[in-house]
């Protein structure tokens, strides 16, 4: 008796912690976050200024900043060791992960941008992220060729995404661009935010048209030298007006959700190669200033003045003067061979802004960021013209891209100043050019190639990299037998002066970055053995 | 790092003197860390409260009704700053800016409070069904509500130097992580013992939780176990009153249980604003890295047990021995995802895997007298293999570490903790040399430089097979001294050190060859068939016959070339990496008690005991480990093991000594 008794106590009790379970649902249900921002509650327009602000400082330096030196914009003082690395071209696949890492990132936000934009039916929003898009991943494939792309960013289907072939995804990027003209030639309804969530054009539709069209551009003028390329069709929608037609002078793209003088919050290009907020503010960047092959660059080129005494008006935007001069470095050049930091010439306000009438350096904390210059674009239009690929004069176009590049640079009474530049420079003056080097369109291609080279130092040294990817118009300024004022040689050669390089030439490519052959190494090693100097992109010549 | 080792760095302890002050300091890389140890502080105070109320009711002889709650409050407050720094104008214009500029002070306050409220209410008791039967119960269920809460918030700017305080800044206040963490457990149990003569028992238990921290389909998770024992020394009659065997139980389990392994909230992508994010009115998200499970499921153990303790000579000899084995499921991991997936980190239940071994001790008590001493001597030993049984979708899971390691130097290398299937859990997954089928170095046959291979080797493994301890002391008298010495082995290491080293030139390893060109040891060239492009096939460097041994061709630069060079060495984990066997002197304790007579139970001092100790006194290390002390780890994402960097202190060795008084 006593044992039955003992056991319905026992039973009433597994019941009533039973019960305390199951009756807690709505006890336990605490789990939504407090603390960050989920998909119940996140909205595209409040993810695409970050995400457009991740374009704007992958431009400014941002993963690229190895370029400048490959290039001969930049050079390492000698307050450091040279960084073996990037100076001997004997890059590896970590070397990778940044640009990778970095462009997956901004370009999965742009992704979720565009999806959630379109579940809310904020088409222009969509196409926006769209444009930004289509930008960087043009760059991915011209930096590593063929990469995940329609695979991307479906975790759950795909964990490890496959590689499309470089030149799909291109064909697909020109789908996408015409798919955000469309959307941009809506007006969204009221109580969309895509005006105020724009820190790119501020919401000016036609704008963000003209900047889809000159990125159609940029594609076709990037396959111009392979054989049998047509481009037609998608001229025929880059000339259609009803597109919106190509940027002209004063088309700048840049963004800025309003940079300050202040610790993480300065504008990019700034924060890399100016200064910092302290109130007696220091170099932000102590291993690096002028190489001596762009200064080179920038003392020659004239037909009538052969002393250094004329120079590039745009060196004194570029470049900061050490006691009245300019002082570079040979890039890859051992510590000991090259200028202090302290006495090697510092970027100039051309890039990081103008000081204040104290001397110091602080308005270019502030300033936009620059995405795509309109000197840039107007350098392309006068390639595509001159291949006969648009309306319009190769010429003048030309020209006024040098006026717009002497403009965005600041220089002191700018239009006269390239007037001057043009009269007098050997490889500015169209007609000159044509005298030494003839007039054929890949001759004047090499002219124009060589005039955005010089406008590009510091601000877009990816597309001098294509363009000498395609081009080689850096070999013709190297050339001996040019008719320049100072053969560049005696200054310097682009090419690294590490003993330990492993190629003459700079790399062609970037190598597959680590991280894939980690995580996804079946489809990456499915691409075969890379090499950085023969592995061609499918572009190139 | 950048400090070679015959600097003297204790000269440099006064901050006023002539080469000690901030500005004036030899080394352009790097701080005067006597400047460092004054300047950059890091002050916190944390204040707990731990309350207890218990109420029992006794039913009936047999049924005890108890009501607990017990409650822990903690609350930190924590400051940190840093120093201004004001060069002098000659430094400021002639040294390098990363550390030869002024720069305004910061300060960060924290301040934080936790809450854990446990409540457990359970009837227990015994009972003696009969002269030789009896059991006992427990039934009950318990609450758990824990509850976390974080504010920070500082100032980078601050205009009055060496003033702390958040309202001298000037420009956005640091607005850090506010963090609010709330979780609750709910469980119920029951807990039901038999004993038969009190030399045999069994006992059941079996519990269900309820997670908040698991969505509703998963929160719910049952695990029950069994154990059983019997003192065979009481239950064989043959077995009682004799000299050489005094105690000898079997015992053995059977048991599951359950633990969830998650943070709150840890189920849902999360969007958070990074960088500089917000300016001024424009607030811009990004979507954070890890893409979670959100069907996770807790974690179980299922563990069998099989034992024996054994007492032989009178208790002068102890034996413990147990059998173990442990099957692990579910285990919830960061899995490392290609970046193209959106989320280079994803969580989920990724693995299965085994654990198994014997582990046992012995004690010798005394092992020996001598004279008026005596010594007594234990050991332990456990032996633990393990292995991956099941990985997600069968597919090797990165565990974590990183991928350039953030390391001081330049271009550091790949290492990962990786569960393949088969294999221990976990081994390590690393770069290395691009080698020919018989495992010699492919170097260049013009530049005599090696390459990095773009395939990562697995191998190696993170926890110890062997743990031995050994434990002798010696006693007489009043004084006693006494070691513990443990040895481990059977797992691997990775040691980031050695890159960093590397690159600062003050390694052995860099020295090898006098920093003289050399032929690059065991190594081969490649003479095979290439591609169009120059490359070589696929085919040609699968076939051996392609490779001859390279014994006259040099590396091209045998100094910092090399020697500091990604590809030819500081990215190749292979060259950092090795056994993590280890002999260490955990502890020596010396103590020595006052004599009874100086004081003794009629002073006011009942006892004093003085002691002495030191710890992490000895260290032997094989001589493949340049590097030291292998329980270190670090790592960037990740539960990992075995993965050194330079970013920890090593382990201090510690002297100290107390005085125990009774009064």
């Amino acid at each position: 008796m006593k044992y039955i008794f003992f056991n319905k106590k026992f039973l009433f009790v597994i019941g009533l912690g039973l019960m305390l379970g199951s009756c807690s649902k709505s006890y336990l249900d605490i789990n939504s976050n407090p603390n960050q921002s989920t998909d119940e509650n996140i909205t595209p327009e409040l993810i695409f200024p970050q995400a457009a602000e991740a374009v704007g400082s992958i431009q400014g330096v941002g993963p690229w900043g190895f370029l400048d030196g490959w290039l001969g914009y930049f050079a390492s003082n000698g307050d450091f060791a040279r960084d073996q690395q990037t100076t001997s071209y004997n890059i590896d696949f970590s070397f990778s992960n940044g640009a990778w890492s970095t462009y997956y990132d901004a370009l999965f936000d742009l992704h979720q941008v565009k999806t959630k934009a379109l579940v809310k039916g904020d088409t222009a929003l969509a196409g926006a992220s769209m444009i930004l898009s289509a930008k960087l991943w043009q760059e991915l494939v011209d930096a590593f060729g063929n990469v995940p792309y329609s695979d991307a960013f479906s975790v759950d289907k795909n964990p490890r995404p496959t590689y499309d072939d470089a030149k799909t995804i291109y064909n697909s990027l020109q789908l996408s661009l015409d798919t955000a003209i469309q959307y941009m030639k809506t007006i969204p309804p009221a109580g969309f935010y895509f005006p105020t969530a724009d820190i790119v054009n501020h919401g000016d539709q036609s704008k963000w048209m003209r900047f889809a069209n000159i990125l159609k551009l940029r594609m076709l003028l990037r396959q111009s030298e392979v054989s049998g390329f047509d481009p037609s069709s998608e001229l025929t929608k880059i000339n259609n007006t009803t597109n919106g037609g190509l940027p002209g002078v004063g088309d700048s793209f840049s963004e800025n959700p309003g940079y300050q003088n202040d610790v993480n919050k300065q504008n990019p290009t700034f924060a890399t190669l100016g200064y910092n907020s302290a109130a007696s503010p220091a170099k932000q960047n102590t291993s690096t200033g002028l190489n001596n092959y762009i200064l080179g660059v920038l003392y020659s080129g004239t037909s009538t003045v052969s002393s250094p005494d004329f120079i590039d008006p745009r060196t004194y935007r570029f470049w900061q003067t050490v006691s009245g001069g300019f002082y570079g470095n040979n890039y890859g050049d051992d510590a000991g061979n090259s200028y202090s930091g302290a006495s090697t010439s510092y970027f100039g306000p051309g890039l990081i802004g103008d000081p204040n009438n104290s001397g110091i350096y602080t308005a270019g904390a502030s300033q936009d960021q620059w995405i795509l210059p309109d000197y840039e674009s107007l350098f392309m239009e006068s390639e595509a013209a001159e291949r006969g690929w648009i309306e319009g004069d190769a010429q003048s176009l030309f020209e006024s891209a040098i006026t717009q590049s002497f403009i965005f640079l600041k220089v002191p009474d700018a239009n006269n100043a390239a007037l001057s530049y043009i009269e007098n420079t050997f490889f500015a003056n169209w007609q000159q050019w044509q005298e030494y080097k003839g007039s054929t369109v890949e001759d004047m291609a090499d002219l124009i190639a060589i005039q955005k080279y010089i406008s590009n130092c510091g601000i877009d040294p990816f597309e001098s990299w294509s363009d000498e990817r395609r081009l080689h118009m850096l070999e013709l300024l190297a050339d001996p037998n040019t008719p320049i004022g100072i053969p560049i040689n005696e200054y310097s050669d682009y090419i690294s002066a590490n003993p330990s390089k492993i190629s003459s030439t700079i790399p062609i490519r970037l190598l597959y970055p680590q991280t894939e052959y980690t995580t996804n190494s079946t489809n990456v090693k499915a691409q075969g053995t890379i090499d950085q100097f023969s592995s061609k992109i499918f572009w190139m010549p | 790092m950048q400090t070679a080792s015959n600097v003297p760095l204790l000269q440099y302890k006064d901050l006023n003197s002539k080469f000690g002050n901030f500005s004036n300091y030899y080394n352009e890389y790097a701080v005067n860390p006597y400047w460092l140890i004054a300047n950059i502080r890091s002050q916190g105070t944390t204040n707990n409260l731990i309350g207890n109320v218990q109420a029992d009711y006794k039913f009936a002889p047999w049924i005890k009704g108890t009501v607990r709650l017990a409650s822990n409050l903690s609350f930190g407050s924590g400051k940190n700053t840093n120093a201004p720094v004001v060069v002098s104008d000659w430094a400021a214009a002639n040294r390098n800016a990363t550390q030869y500029s002024n720069r305004p002070g910061a300060e960060v306050d924290d301040q934080n409070s936790s809450s854990t409220i446990n409540f457990d209410y359970y009837l227990s008791g015994d009972h003696d069904l009969s002269k030789d039967f009896s059991f006992k119960y427990i039934a009950g269920g318990s609450v758990r509500d824990s509850r976390y809460k974080d504010v920070q918030a500082g100032g980078n700017n601050l205009l009055v130097n060496n003033l702390y305080n958040i309202g001298v800044r000037s420009g956005d206040a640091i607005v850090g992580t506010n963090g609010i963490s709330n979780y609750r457990l709910v469980g119920a149990y029951v807990d039901l013992g038999f004993s038969y003569k009190g030399w045999a028992s069994v006992e059941f238990t079996g519990r269900n939780d309820w997670d908040s921290r698991l969505s509703e389909a998963n929160r719910s998770f049952f695990y029950p176990t069994v154990n059983a024992a019997v003192v065979l020394s009481d239950a064989i009659p043959s077995l009682k009153d004799n000299n050489f065997l005094s105690y000898l139980k079997l015992f053995g389990n059977i048991s599951k249980s359950g633990n969830v392994n998650l943070n709150p909230y840890q189920l849902q992508v999360t969007y958070s604003q990074p960088g500089g994010f917000p300016y001024g009115n424009i607030g811009g998200f990004t979507t954070n890295n890890t893409y979670p499970n959100p069907d996770l499921k807790p974690e179980f153990v299922n563990g069998k047990e099989l034992g024996v303790e054994a007492l032989f000579f009178s208790n002068r000899l102890g034996v413990n021995a147990t059998y173990f084995t442990q099957k692990n499921t579910n285990q919830v991991l960061q899995i490392s995802q290609s970046w193209a997936t959106g989320f280079p980190v994803g969580l989920a239940n990724a693995a299965d895997f085994k654990n198994y071994g014997v582990e046992g001790d012995i004690t010798l008590s005394p092992l020996v007298n001598v004279g008026k001493g005596r010594i007594d001597f234990k050991m332990n030993a456990t032996y633990n293999n393990n292995k991956v049984l099941s990985t997600l979708n069968n597919a090797p899971v990165i565990i974590g570490g990183s991928s350039g390691f953030i390391q001081n130097s330049v271009g550091s290398p790949t290492i990962n903790n990786i569960a393949v299937v088969g294999l221990p859990a976990f081994s390590f997954q690393m770069s290395d040399y691009q080698r020919d089928p018989e495992g010699r170095v492919v170097v260049d046959g013009t530049t005599g430089m090696p390459a990095l291979s773009s395939s990562l080797i697995t191998k190696g493994r993170t926890l110890p097979t062997w743990i031995l301890g050994f434990t002798p002391s010696y006693s007489v008298g009043n004084f006693s001294v006494s070691m513990t010495w443990e040895y481990k082995a059977g797992n691997d290491f990775y040691s980031g050190l050695g890159s960093d080293e590397d690159f600062a030139g003050i390694s052995a390893r860099s020295a090898e060859y006098g920093r003289q060109r050399f032929v690059f040891p065991n190594s081969s060239i490649y003479v095979g068939p290439k591609n169009a492009a120059g490359i070589p096939t696929d085919e040609g460097l699968a076939d051996i016959k392609n490779y001859v041994a390279n014994t006259n061709i040099q590396v091209q630069d045998g100094n910092s070339g090399f020697w500091t060079g990604g590809t030819s060495n500081t990215e190749i984990a292979t060259n950092y990496f090795g056994s993590a066997a280890a002999w260490r002197l955990r502890e020596l304790n010396i103590s020595y008690s006052l004599p009874f007579k100086w004081i003794g139970a009629t002073k006011a001092i009942k006892r004093l005991t003085v002691s002495a100790i030191g710890k992490n006194l000895l260290l032997f290390v094989p001589k493949s480990n340049q590097w030291g002390d292998p329980e270190f780890n670090y790592s960037t994402t990740g539960n990992t093991f075995g993965l050194g960097s330079s970013f920890q202190s090593p382990a201090s060795r510690l002297f100290g000594g107390s005085i125990t008084v009774q009064f």
